[in-house]
């Protein structure tokens, strides 16, 4: 008898159903044409850099590795969060984690067969880079501790982002806010201290951190002391939970204590993660579905509603919604009426929402003495907001004809007269909206970026 | 005319063949029922004629369209109600409605008015500002029925519209159905609830394994099976002489000696249940008991089919 089947049905049944699912391999085998199209490209460029002389990129192993274990550590953030996020939460989705909590198997039982049904193939996507990884060893250079701290450093890195999601699958009722909150979790998490350390600099001045965090140690009780430490450190060498900083730095000078210290708090808060998750995995089972911002605005309508019943405004109304039912393109006028990020004035509080702390945040770079940095901060600040935009917008356009099938709706619309390209171009209309309120923040720091380049 | 036309049709997915060789015709006004276990191959025919299933091979035609060359002409004509809900529940019903309105391109002006028809027809006029998340599972199956109106189509597809009822909701679309039938729509409607179709289809459909094991009318149906119908006796003075001169009465295939009773299968293609029942008596058979086995659809579905799927 096989004993994986035995003892770990739920694994077993995760592993079968991904391999003989035709897109695990189209993934697989699309993520090792990337790799192998980028290392391909960075072989390239060491062997030219060394003039056309093949002889001359012997000794360049290390390079060759640090570019395969970065384009590795990118892998797991993007492909880690969407592997894992279904776990539990497709479970909900199609009411079926019920049948599971009343077998025998038992809530950990479950979670942990998920979370390893989804870490393998992760790992598996590691291997993957093997054969690039004997290319750059045999090209010398590469050090058997840098090797093994960089393997080492993905396999917490793998086991880490798994934690976020599998949490993020126990608590969402959705893959698809399971998705976001990872994303918006694990950004928090990993970069939020430095982030806050830099922002405090940023705010009262250079070294107020430095001055704060050697001081008030001293009047604290011993935690909090470790956690001023800490989070200085984490302006040092970047956050101790973003282990990309750890390889470039320690992992690199082969500092194999250093290393294997600064896996600890991550590996520990990775413990914490999939603790919570067994937490919620039987409180948030039965959690009704819910879109919390469309509350969270519709609750702001009521109080603005309320504020605005006075004796000088008088309900007034400045710009009145649409229709109250379609006239013509009935998938448009849902798009722009009845979704979150749709309807004018949700727009307009998302434009206030994202356009304001940019703003300020600019401002407050240009009026802060910091000299040269100002175009480097920006840039930093473009790539925080990009990233946010990317998120927001990408799970807007890819869920609009998944939440049509998820409805079981797309079957009815696909019988009118409604052709395939009305559907698409009518769906996209909430995207396109949201697109221009969300690239106005963009433009703002370009803009910022190109006037203090130009004008200093 | 015939509103559907299908003929020789086969639909695959992938390896699996789900329909082998179909082919039938549904005149208009008529309700036709179509019956199979799940598997049997109801719903890809269904989906085929709905437009949605653009690969498959043979011919299929509603209102003499070509559901593969001219789909657009085709959805005017039909109008589809699947066989889970298909709503949006972030909608009211009147939202609801007229969204699909919309869909089908209804004029403005008319719009109201089919929306207040339809909601009336399907008793669903006092829902009107109701959000459709909070409708009952009867009255969301209305609902979709209502949708499936709007732009009165001329045949109505309804896969297993009865499917997760409760007594009452399948008494009201049953109704509903019959209501329809009754202003003349064509209806193609299909369900394993083999009783209630037999209250008001005029011609029914046997699916099994992909390929039709039976079609034509309900007593056309019945009369196929009971050629070989069985009848229960109990003759009071039964003795092994009186069993085989009955045996060897003609039309008589098979006769068994149970404990109480005897079971003769007749062929009533050579003699109807009467004459047999006078030739018994001829024979000096005192009867107790003559009773010839009931053919509802539930035992012709049984009959005739061995519960196999595609």
């Amino acid at each position: 008898m096989n004993w994986l089947s035995w003892g770990l049905p739920l694994l077993s049944k995760e592993l079968i159903e991904q391999a003989a699912r035709s897109r695990t391999y189209v993934v697989r085998v699309l993520y090792a044409a990337l790799l192998f199209l980028v290392g391909g490209a960075v072989y390239a460029s060491i062997v030219f850099s060394a003039q056309g002389n093949t002889l001359g990129a012997l000794g360049q192993g290390a390079e060759f590795y640090k570019w395969l274990v970065g384009l590795q550590f990118a892998g797991i953030y993007l492909f880690m969060p969407a592997i894992a996020c279904g776990a539990i939460a497709s479970e909900k989705e199609r009411n079926s984690l019920v049948l599971l909590i009343l077998t025998r198997l038992g809530p950990t039982s479950i979670l942990m067969e998920k979370f390893l049904g989804r870490i393998i193939p992760m790992l598996m996507f590691l291997l993957l880079c093997l054969p690039l990884l004997t290319i750059a060893y045999s090209l010398g250079g590469l050090t058997q501790e840098y090797l093994w701290l960089g393997i080492l450093l993905l396999v917490v890195t793998v086991v880490q982002v798994g934690s976020i999601a599998i949490f993020c699958s126990a608590y969402f009722r959705t893959t698809v806010t399971a998705f976001v909150g990872c994303y918006l979790l694990g950004f928090g998490y990993m970069l939020g201290p430095m982030i806050f350390v830099e922002s405090m600099d940023l705010c009262l001045g250079q070294g107020t951190w430095a001055a704060i965090s050697y001081r008030l140690p001293s009047l604290l009780p011993g935690g909090s002391r470790y956690l001023f430490q800490w989070l200085e450190r984490s302006r040092l060498v970047g956050s101790q939970m973003f282990l990309p900083f750890c390889f470039l730095s320690f992992a690199q000078q082969g500092d194999v204590i250093g290393v294997l210290f600064r896996c600890v708090p991550t590996l520990v808060t990775s413990a914490i993660f999939v603790l919570l998750a067994r937490f919620y995995l039987l409180r948030r089972a039965f959690a009704e579905p819910r879109n919390l911002v469309l509350e969270l605005f519709y609750e702001m309508d009521r109080f603005f509603r309320r504020l605005n019943e006075n004796g000088l405004t008088r309900g007034i109304v400045l710009v009145r919604d649409s229709a109250d039912v379609p006239e013509f393109d009935p998938l448009a006028w849902r798009e722009v009426n009845k979704s979150a990020f749709g309807s004018f004035r949700y727009l307009i509080r998302l434009f206030v929402v994202t356009e304001v702390p940019v703003f300020f945040l600019c401002t407050l770079i240009a009026i802060t003495d910091v000299g040269n940095s100002v175009p480097e901060y920006l840039g930093l600040m473009l790539c925080a907001v990009w990233l946010v935009v990317v998120l927001i917008v990408s799970v807007k356009a890819s869920s609009v004809i998944n939440v049509e099938r998820t409805r079981q709706t797309l079957d009815v619309l696909l019988t009118t007269p409604l052709t395939g390209r009305s559907i698409v171009t009518q769906e996209m209309q909430g995207v396109w909206r949201l697109c221009g309120v969300v690239s106005v923040p963009l433009l703002t720091i370009i803009g910022f970026k190109t006037w203090w380049t130009n004008g200093t | 005319m015939n509103v559907v036309e299908v003929e020789n049709l086969w639909v695959s997915y992938g390896k699996v063949v789900a329909v082998r060789g179909i082919s039938f015709a549904i005149p208009r006004g008529e309700v036709f029922g179509f019956i199979g276990p799940n598997g049997a191959g109801k719903s890809s025919t269904i989906k085929v004629l709905a437009t949605l299933m653009p690969k498959f091979a043979g011919k299929a035609r509603i209102a003499g369209v070509d559901v593969r060359t001219d789909p657009n002409d085709v959805r005017q004509r039909m109008g589809y109600m699947p066989d889970f809900f298909g709503v949006y529940d972030d909608l009211t019903v009147k939202e609801y409605l007229h969204f699909f309105a919309a869909a089908y391109r209804l004029p403005m002006a008319k719009r109201a008015g089919v929306v207040d028809d339809v909601l009336e027809l399907t008793d669903l006029t006092h829902k009107l500002t109701a959000p459709v998340d909070s409708l009952s599972r009867g009255m969301k199956q209305r609902l979709a029925l209502a949708r499936v109106l709007l732009h009165d189509p001329e045949l109505l597809l309804l896969d297993e519209p009865a499917s997760g009822l409760d007594p009452r909701a399948r008494i009201e679309m049953r109704e509903l159905l019959k209501a329809l039938s009754g202003m003349g729509k064509t209806i193609l409607i299909s369900s394993h609830i083999l009783h209630e179709l037999g209250q008001f289809c005029s011609r029914i459909g046997i699916v099994e394994a992909g390929q039709l094991v039976a079609e034509g009318s309900l007593e056309e149906i019945y009369h196929k099976l009971s050629l070989t119908r069985v009848v229960h006796l109990q003759i009071a003075n039964t003795t092994s002489e009186l069993c085989q001169k009955i045996r060897d009465l003609p039309g008589v295939r098979e006769l068994e000696e149970q404990t109480d009773r005897i079971s003769v299968r007749l062929d009533e293609g050579i003699v109807s249940l009467e004459d047999f029942h006078d030739r018994v008596y001829q024979l000096g058979g005192r009867i107790r008991m003559f009773q010839a086995e009931a053919m509802d659809m539930e035992t012709a579905f049984m009959k005739l089919t061995e519960g196999k799927t595609a």
